[in-house]
Formats: structure tokens, sequence, C-alpha cells
């Protein structure tokens, strides 16, 4: 296995779109899980505080928009497509944030305020790459 | 459910070390019996066996004690999740045999279901307080409370005028401290564009505001602390946080009873649990917390409050009013809520000595 190899998956290839969309759903469930794990731990370290900032939806939508740029550059024919694919990881994400109300009543689940945020940049971008590849 | 995700840890003791025991000494007929090829490496093939052994054991422990095992659920986790991680991604670039795919999924389930039980073991006493229990205090009681608070919009304030209004029905004196940020041009309200962004960048590397101090004896006669926190950028905002981080105010907190009050546009949690540790570290008392948030549904809710913070009025402009904005304060009935909790704050129990002592000690 080669970055290559991991970057092709990323491009989400028409053999390969459930394989890609195992990885990325399983990025964006560690993402969700790790912030609200990481929200009652290390309550004075920045190091922890930034990740939870930067885990509220900017690492997320840096990762669904570099798969939108990056598959529309590879499959242009297919980045409508792809647009839906990401609509479906943002359904992972915040299913994954509302699992853990099932274990602890006050986690507060999933955030969907600042998800749409990073869903509408995602979007823009998304839009962008299929209207100019 | 706590006892599900115990009893999976158990499990996965049980799996981990006797399933890699009993495939180090018949590996051969195993895999044989599966239709699959023999490892090529014995070296490697015999050392992950001993990595997913290790594993068992950390599940063991977990299982054992999981209150005091939270590290070993995040090393659990890390090791879990990057094992499944890889398996599949060999899978499927390098067609290894499936039974690792196999092995795979099950450390897939488990990184999930150990960072849920991560997240429920994780500080419990402020998930009861959340859901409405009221801790038993040190003691003794004075009836003097003293409110700590900062309030950029109002809303804030609102809230603790509530909590008052329940401590003082039950015979409480209320006294109100206002934090002064020394960088009182910073933290003003409305903001300008370029101090908003400020404040916003200082909230997320966690630049530490200074206050001045509360000027509190040490021997003060106020048995309980209302501290109000807003949420800025997921954690508490600075100037309260300003508050626990000066030297002076530190002692104030020691053998006290402390109350939280949470005002925010939606995430408190993070605000609540750095407050919470605050308490702990100066020697107070977590007895009661109310998290509350703005009315409206999201994402309309976030959306307005951005709007709110950059125009510095609410309800503005007026084309979005009646079907995009949301209130920007408190609603009645969160607000009747924090009256209740006044008033159950001022009604709450003395804990035995030697029961808070021993809390202290462990």
């Amino acid at each position: 296995m080669t970055w290559d190899n991991l970057s092709a998956l990323l491009a989400l290839p028409p053999g390969g779109v459930l394989t890609a969309m195992i990885v990325l759903a399983a990025t964006m469930m560690t993402f969700e899980y790790t912030r609200i794990s990481l929200a009652l731990a290390a309550p004075h370290s920045r190091v922890a505080h930034v990740s939870v900032c930067m885990l509220t939806f900017p690492l997320q939508t840096i990762l669904c928009s570099f798969v939108l740029i990056h598959a529309a550059r590879a499959f242009p024919d297919r980045a409508w497509l792809n647009l839906g694919l990401i609509g479906l990881l943002h359904v992972v994400w915040y299913l994954a944030g509302q699992s853990t109300l099932i274990v602890r009543r006050d986690s507060q689940g999933a955030d969907p305020g600042f998800m749409a945020v990073g869903g509408l940049i995602t979007l823009l971008v998304g839009v962008g790459a299929a209207v100019f590849t | 459910m706590g006892k599900v995700l115990r009893a999976l840890c158990l499990l996965t003791a049980v799996v981990n070390c006797g399933g890699n025991i009993v495939m180090a000494l018949f590996y051969e007929p195993i895999l044989r019996f599966l239709n699959e090829p023999l490892p090529a490496d014995v070296y490697t093939f015999t050392a992950i066996l001993g990595f997913s052994f290790t594993s068992g054991v950390i599940s063991f422990l977990i299982w054992r004690d999981p209150p005091r095992a939270q590290g070993l659920l995040v090393a659990g986790i890390c090791a879990k999740g990057i094992f499944a991680a890889i398996t599949y991604l060999f899978w499927v670039f390098q067609h290894i045999p499936w039974i690792w795919l196999v092995f795979g999924g099950y450390d897939a389930v488990m990184t999930a279901v150990w960072f849920l039980y991560l997240i429920q073991l994780q500080r419990p006493e402020l998930c009861a307080m959340n859901l409405g229990e009221i801790r038993a205090g040190t003691g003794p009681v004075h009836k003097k409370a003293l409110f700590i608070s900062y309030s950029l919009t109002g809303n804030g304030s609102k809230a603790l005028a509530r909590v008052r209004k329940g401590l003082e029905a039950n015979g409480y004196t209320v006294d109100e401290k206002v934090v002064v940020p020394v960088e009182k041009d910073l933290f003003s309200f409305p903001f300008s564009f370029w101090r908003f962004t400020r404040v916003m960048f200082r909230a997320i590397f966690r630049t530490p505001a200074k206050v001045e101090p509360l000027g509190l004896p040490r021997d003060h006669k106020y048995d309980l602390f209302v501290v109000e926190g807003q949420t800025w950028m997921t954690g508490v905002s600075a100037p309260i946080e300003g508050v626990f981080q000066h030297p002076e105010n530190q002692p104030a907190f020691r053998g006290r009873d402390v109350a939280i009050v949470n005002v925010c546009r939606g995430l408190w949690r993070r605000s609540q649990g750095m407050l919470a540790a605050w308490v702990d570290e100066c020697g107070g008392r977590v007895v009661g917390t109310s998290p509350h948030m703005n009315p409206g549904r999201e994402p309309m809710r976030v959306f307005s409050l951005f709007i709110f913070l950059a125009l510095g009025k609410p309800n503005a402009p007026s084309w979005l009013r009646g079907w995009f904005l949301t209130p920007q304060f408190l609603s009645d009935e969160s607000l009747a809520r924090l009256e209740t909790f006044g008033d159950r704050l001022a009604k709450r129990g003395t804990a035995p000595v030697e029961a808070h002592k021993l809390e202290q000690v462990a």
C-alpha cells in the first residue's frame, strides 16, 4: 500500500466508491467522537482546545473540500455525483454525534449549527469544482 | 448502558487474550482448515499476535476498574483504531487473507464502543448535575452568596438575576462582582470586525485575559459562589477564566460551594468542564450546574448569532426578522428553570465532613 493508492482512493473512482466511503465515514466518525470526548479532557490544554475548535467543523470541511476538488480533477464527469456522496458523509457525521446521546444524555450530540456552516463551505467548493473542471 | 459497555470490555479481553494464545499454538491447522495460506513471515505474524494479546490485557484492565482506566481507553482506542484502519487498507490494496478483515472489523467496532465508553465515564458527576442533581455542599451555610459574572450582551446578567430570585426567596443575601478585564476596550460589545477577530483567535488559542482581583479575604462569609460563564469558541470566556487564573482569587474558593451557570448559543460542555476543573483546582466543590442555550433551531441559530455579533443588535436586519433570525436571549422557560435552580441551591444539604475529605483524597 502506498500514498498513491490512498490518493487514488480519495478521488472516488467509479470502481472504488464504497471503499472510499468506508474510509471517509470512519474518519468522520473518529473526528466527531474525538471532539466530544475532548470536551471534558485536558481542560487547560491549548492543544486540546485548538483540536476541539478544529474538529467542530474546519477539519471535516477541509477533508471534504479536498476530496471534492481531487475527485473532480480525476473524474470531471462525476463531480455532481460526488456532492451527493459528501452529503452522505455529513449524515454519518451527524449520526456519530447523536449516537453519543445513547451513553450520555448531556453529551450534546452533534452540533448541526456549525455542521451547517461547514456544509455550506463544502457545497460552495464542490459546486465550484464541478463548474470549473 | 454502562453495564453493556463494560461487558463488551470483558468479552474483548477474552477474545483477544484467548484467541491469540490459541492462534499462536494452532495457527497451522487453523489456517489450513480455513484454506488460507500460512504466514510468509512468522516473526511478523507472531508480533501481531503479541500486540493483539496486549490489547486484550488493556481491555481486561479497563473492565476491572473503568473509572480509573480512562487513559487505557485512549490507548485502546488508538491501538484498535489504527489496527482496523491498516488492516482494511491492506485488505483493499494488498489482498491479505479475509480472516484479517474479521479481526480488523471487530477492532473497528470496539474503537467506536470504547469512544462511547470514554465519553460516558468522563466526569459523571457533571452529567448527574446537568440532569438536575444538586450535590450536598461543604457547609457551614451562612446564607450568603456571591455571583461572579461577565456578560457582554446582557444575556448572562438576566440569567443570574433569576438565580438570585430563587436564592433570595430562601433567605439568601446575594452580592455580585462583575468581572473587570484589564483590557476593557478589547472586551466590549458591540465589536468592530477586527476586535471580534482578535477576541475570536485569542479564544481559540486560549490567550489569558488579565482581570482585576475580586478583593475577597480568605475568611469571607460567602458559602456559595455562582459563576456565570459564556462560551467563546467552545471554551469558557477569557475574563471569567481570568478570575480563576488570578492567584489572589484562588484561595477564596477553597472549601466553598460553587454553582456553574452556562449561557450560550449551543456548545456549553467544554466551557462547563473548564470551569469545573478550575473550581476543583482552587479547592472548591461544584454543587450544581445549569447550562442554557438560546432558543431557536439550527442552523438558523448559529447564523443569527454571527449576524447579531456583527451588527451589535438583536433582530436585525429587519428583512430577516420573523422567518430566519432566532432570539439572542434566553427563553422564559430557561429563565424559570434558573429560578428553580437558585431555589434548589439554597436548599442544598451539607455533605458529611468525612465523606467530603475522602472524596478530596480520592
